[in-house]
């Protein structure tokens, strides 16, 4: 004994820590390199009958069945299937245990058979790597199992390891009184030697303890000093907690034992090993006896809460002293081994004060489950135990029979979960359709231009007019309210539109409804009437056109020929024309194509002709005496060449119709003179039949019928340069101007006075006014190289050369004719020589400077000549009307007699006369309101100015030289 | 155009020379008028319409700004004359020797 402070205490641990101990050691060895010592196996295969639970634990089992394959013992299996067995008895005894874990119990004796039988055959080397393995997941449900009791009761270490918690908490401490007693009394048994009195230690059980053990520390020390040298860990009080390895504390315990038996203690020393276990297994098996009904919690009946642990502890316990109890009846059969490892004690050492000090502290334990139970034995109680048993009997049957038993009630927890709620929403029935559609170039571009139109204001009028639906974006009406709308600035934009061409389209209104009643109303049919009538008459009058428009000869019969389908025609029809290509040769004829004519002209004069000088088909026609009259409606009509039924336009005039002219620059401006001297303008373009500007509220109009009306275009100023002015002339004797802007403002450009008078007037203009000295004029013509000149034609014989910048007097004047003057026209080709047409029976050519005609025409036939016109193609030809007949002449041929003279059948009254523009064509007018149109043919003569002057040069000089 | 206008229109259109009947038609190919018996307008209306609707895409196709305004028919026996317009067509019936 080295140190007098180190004594050595041998404490007796009960054998559950000695068989975890010994499993730990021997999975300690396994892990180090398999080998093992078969001292303990065997010791923990003798134990395993004794302590269920640790089969339980089920790491003893597989360390087992890995040890018997290494060792290869067949006797040691069939132990090992018996004690399962054994085990599966105790396990299915007195304990309630869930299903599983019999269950488990009862499969892993299946899985150990099993792995028997397959080791046996199979050879060692697998067995043994299988059998480690095994040992592993053993030992991993070992640890996880004593990890979880540990972790519930902390006590269980503090109690069979007393070493390492040399710092207990209040937590422990609780319980400590109990098991320190037991440990005390196993103390006073063990070593009754101690001199100090245990009963007064109250401040620890560890000091107590060790100072107990202090003798037979000293004693190890001193017998087997190298077994502790190793570092050691003191406690705050000195002690030595260092941890130890139970085999050393056993080997101690084993050898302090014998040491006490040979030292000799008051236990007879004589006797048998055997014998001494014996005493000491009475000695137990009382103490155990004696401390259950105080300590153990069920045995006093005592609902104790207790911690798992704690159950479990109980439950150890309680099998301890069974098996004891059972030990002790067969006590003879045992074999010698198990008796001598029965009683332990651990041997605990102080160490030295002065030694490095390390404080251990325990963390607080911390509870995670803690489950109340009471556990009954039938020892204590037998009512209650059985009462018990039953419930477990009714609760294992009602288990096994849960399933369709009215009186199991399966009771769920509602959880809250995430709601989900299925919502159903009700639609329509699914309607298919399918749809196509085709976009056209034009589709494009219509919608491209309906889109454009809105934009502007007409889309506003439209928006404006709710009423209105708007059909395809083209309602006539809506347009038609447009036009309504802007009528106010209708007149001037009319006026200002000075490039606009003559568009002949149907009329919109009109006055003369012929047929108001109708009992199935048409529909407002836009054009197709109007172009369908058309078409007809150019059917219907095709041929005729076809020479209007100068398409005879070979081309014509082609056309026909193609066109006509029955052979007769074709034949009859060429014969015609080689009867005509015959006469041609002979001379000039004129054939009549057809007349305008209508219901509407019927009985009605035709006054004057006028073709538009733009739109060549359109020809104005006005109706009217020419005599005086009660006639109280005039009217215009627009006649075109491709439909001779019925005029396009007309007009109802206030009285008869004098004269009219179209405007050159704006065609669709057709003047209109009339018979009670009033002068009105229409609109060709306008869809009403009124008239756009008239001078019947100006006072300073015509008050006598006007003759001739003429636009002329006003070069004076140059502000006014585009303007163009009305000139016209009248019964009254004035020449008027008239300009054209809001309204008409008039000018006088001359007064036509007597020529005698006119003369004499010349000093006193102004105060020798008188009516008589005025003479009507009934023509004029400006000359068309000189705007500013014009002729003007009187009733009393008198031509007169004027200028419109000076009206005061006559540039020339040219005496000859004895009666009205009715018509004169300068040449188109020659620019000085002019005709005249005269009631006098004769038609005269002049030559400015020549104050006489230059020629005098009239044919045996000849009556009052109303009309006489140039020819626009041949500067010798004119082609003048007398009465009823139509006198052509060309100068060329004959200056004596007309080389055509054409009647009318009807015996009217021709009143007019006009070259058709672009055509071989004349066009008559006669007293029944019907305009003929004649076709000259074989006009071969293409004179020129030069011929006209010759002729004219010649005459005069033959006129002369025959005077002289 | 007036109502009586109309009607004074194709008055004057039944009297031209060989015009053996007309037809108006509206863009549905009903017959609004007719002075041909009841089986011949059924046929023109059907027939003369969808041909005018044709002749008119194919106009518009080739220049979208020109509309198809008229157009005629020639055949052994007549003439058959076509105005289409915006909401009403109208088909004339007139004799090819009428000329």
């Amino acid at each position: 004994m080295g140190s007098g402070n180190k004594k050595k205490v041998s404490v007796e641990l009960s054998e559950d820590i000695v068989i975890i101990a010994k499993i730990g050691e021997l999975i300690n060895d396994l892990f180090k390199g398999g080998a093992f010592n078969i001292e303990t196996v065997k010791f923990l295969l003798s134990r395993i009958e004794h302590y269920p639970y640790l089969g339980s634990v089920l790491g003893v089992g597989l360390t087992i069945i890995s040890l018997t394959q290494s060792c290869n013992d067949m006797s040691v299996i069939g132990r090992i299937k018996k004690r399962y067995d054994v085990l599966l008895q105790l396990d299915s005894n007195s304990f309630v245990k869930p299903d599983f874990y019999k269950k488990t119990v009862k499969e892993l004796c299946d899985d150990i058979q099993a792995d028997i039988e397959y080791y046996r055959k199979d050879f060692m080397f697998k067995g043994i790597f299988k059998g480690v393995i095994a040992v592993l997941a053993g030992y991993v449900s070992y640890v996880v199992r004593t990890v979880a009791l540990m972790l519930g009761m902390g006590f269980i270490i503090d109690e069979y390891f007393p070493r390492l918690h040399p710092q207990m908490s209040c937590g422990q401490n609780r319980r400590r009184p109990k098991r320190s007693s037991t440990y005390r009394s196993k103390l006073d048994e063990s070593s009754s030697n101690n001199t100090r009195s245990s009963s007064k230690t109250t401040r620890s059980p560890y000091s107590k303890r060790n100072s107990s053990s202090k003798t037979s520390l000293k004693q190890i020390s001193q017998k087997n000093p190298s077994d502790f040298d190793r570092f050691r860990i003191v406690d705050e009080n000195g002690n030595d907690v260092t941890p130890r390895r139970i085999a050393d504390d056993v080997q101690i315990k084993i050898q302090k034992k014998y040491e006490e038996e040979t030292i000799g203690n008051k236990r007879n020393t004589d006797n048998q090993e055997r014998s001494v276990s014996e005493t000491s297994v009475v000695a137990n098996t009382n103490s155990t006896s004696r401390k259950l009904p105080t300590e153990t919690a069920f045995s006093t009946g005592e609902r104790i809460a207790l911690d798992i642990g704690t159950r479990i502890l109980l439950e150890s316990e309680h099998l301890l002293t069974k098996t004891y109890s059972n030990r002790t009846s067969c006590i003879g059969v045992d074999n010698q081994i198990t008796q001598a490892t029965f009683q332990f004690g651990i041997d605990l050492q102080r160490t030295d004060s002065t030694t490095d000090c390390i404080v251990l502290n325990e963390t607080e334990t911390i509870f995670i489950l803690n489950l109340t139970s009471s556990v009954i034995t039938p020892s204590d109680n037998e009512t209650e135990y059985r009462r018990t048993n039953e419930k477990n009997q009714a609760y294992l049957e009602l288990c096994k029979t849960k399933h369709g038993n009215d009186l199991y009630i399966e009771r769920s927890m509602q959880t809250f979960n995430n709601l989900s709620k299925q919502a159903y929403v009700n639609t329509d029935a699914l309607f298919i359709r399918s749809q196509q559609s085709w976009a056209n170039p034009w589709d494009l571009h219509e919608s491209l231009t309906e889109a454009k139109k809105y934009e502007g204001k007409i889309y506003r009028q439209y928006a404006a007019d709710n009423n209105k639906v708007i059909v395809d974006g083209y309602s006539k009406s809506n347009i038609q309210k447009t036009i309504a709308s802007t009528k106010s600035s209708q007149i001037s934009s009319a006026l200002s539109s000075q490039d606009s061409s003559v568009k002949m389209t149907m009329l919109k209104a009109n006055c003369f409804a012929l047929d108001p009643k109708e009992e199935n109303p048409l529909p407002d049919l836009d054009i197709q009437p109007f172009i369908m009538e058309r078409i007809l008459n150019l059917n219907v009058f095709h041929e005729k056109q076809a020479v209007y428009q100068g398409l005879h000869g070979a081309n014509n019969i082609n056309r026909e020929s193609r066109l006509s389908t029955i052979a007769n025609d074709d034949t009859i029809y060429l014969h015609r024309k080689q009867n005509l290509s015959f006469m041609k040769s002979t001379n000039v004829t004129i054939e009549r194509l057809w007349n305008y004519a209508s219901p509407l002209t019927h009985g009605r004069n035709v006054s004057c002709l006028c073709w538009n000088e733009r739109n060549h088909n359109i020809l104005a026609v006005g109706y009217g005496k020419l005599q005086y009259n009660d006639e109280k409606e005039g009217l215009v009509c627009c006649w075109s060449l491709k439909n001779f039924e019925f005029p396009e336009r007309y007009y109802q005039t206030d009285a008869g119709v004098t004269s009219l002219s179209f405007s050159l620059k704006r065609p669709n401006l057709l003047a209109v003179g009339l018979f009670d001297g009033n002068i009105c303008v229409f609109d060709l373009n306008e869809n009403h039949t009124s008239a756009i500007v008239d001078t019947s509220g100006y006072i300073h109009k015509h008050i006598s019928p006007v003759w001739q009306i003429t636009w002329n275009e006003q070069i004076r100023s140059s502000k006014t340069d585009n303007m163009e002015v009305l000139v016209s002339i009248s019964s009254d004797g004035r020449v008027m101007q008239w300009t054209l802007r809001k309204e008409f403002e008039a000018m006088d450009l001359m007064h036509l006075k007597r020529y005698a008078s006119s003369q004499q007037t010349s000093e006193n203009k102004i105060g020798m006014y008188d009516n008589a000295s005025f003479v009507g004029g009934f023509c004029f013509d400006i000359r068309s190289n000189d705007k500013t000149i014009y002729l003007c034609g009187t009733d009393d014989g008198f031509v007169h050369c004027c200028s419109t910048l000076y009206n005061e007097k006559y540039l020339e004047s040219y005496i000859g004719h004895i009666g009205a003057v009715y018509k004169v026209h300068w040449s188109p080709f020659a620019e000085n020589i002019f005709l005249t047409a005269s009631a006098d029976w004769t038609i005269r050519l002049w030559m400015t400077g020549h104050a006489e005609a230059c020629m005098v025409f009239s044919s045996a036939n000849s009556k009052m000549f109303l009309d006489a016109i140039w020819s626009p193609k041949s500067s010798t030809m004119f082609c003048c009307i007398s009465e009823n007949t139509i006198e052509i002449w060309d100068l060329s041929e004959s200056i004596l007699d007309p080389i055509y003279v054409a009647s009318c059948p009807e015996q009217l009254a021709l009143t007019s006369i006009i070259y058709a523009t672009d055509s071989d064509c004349i066009l008559v007018g006669t007293s029944d309101g019907s305009v003929w149109i004649y076709h000259i043919k074989n006009l071969s003569s293409n004179a020129n100015a030069n011929d006209l002057l010759t002729i004219v040069e010649q005459h005069t000089h033959n006129r002369l030289g025959f005077l002289t | 155009m007036s109502q009586a206008e109309v009607d004074d229109t194709l008055k004057r259109i039944q009297e031209h020379k060989g015009v053996q009947g007309f037809l108006i038609i509206n863009n549905d190919g009903i017959p609004i008028r007719s002075s041909l018996d009841s089986t011949l307008t059924q046929q023109y209306a059907a027939l003369i319409k969808s041909l005018s609707d044709k002749a008119r895409s194919a106009i518009r196709d080739i220049d979208p700004t020109n509309e198809l305004v008229f157009f005629r028919m020639r055949t052994k026996k007549h003439e058959i004359l076509v105005a289409p317009d915006k909401e009403y067509t109208m088909i004339v019936l007139q004799a090819t020797d009428a000329s």
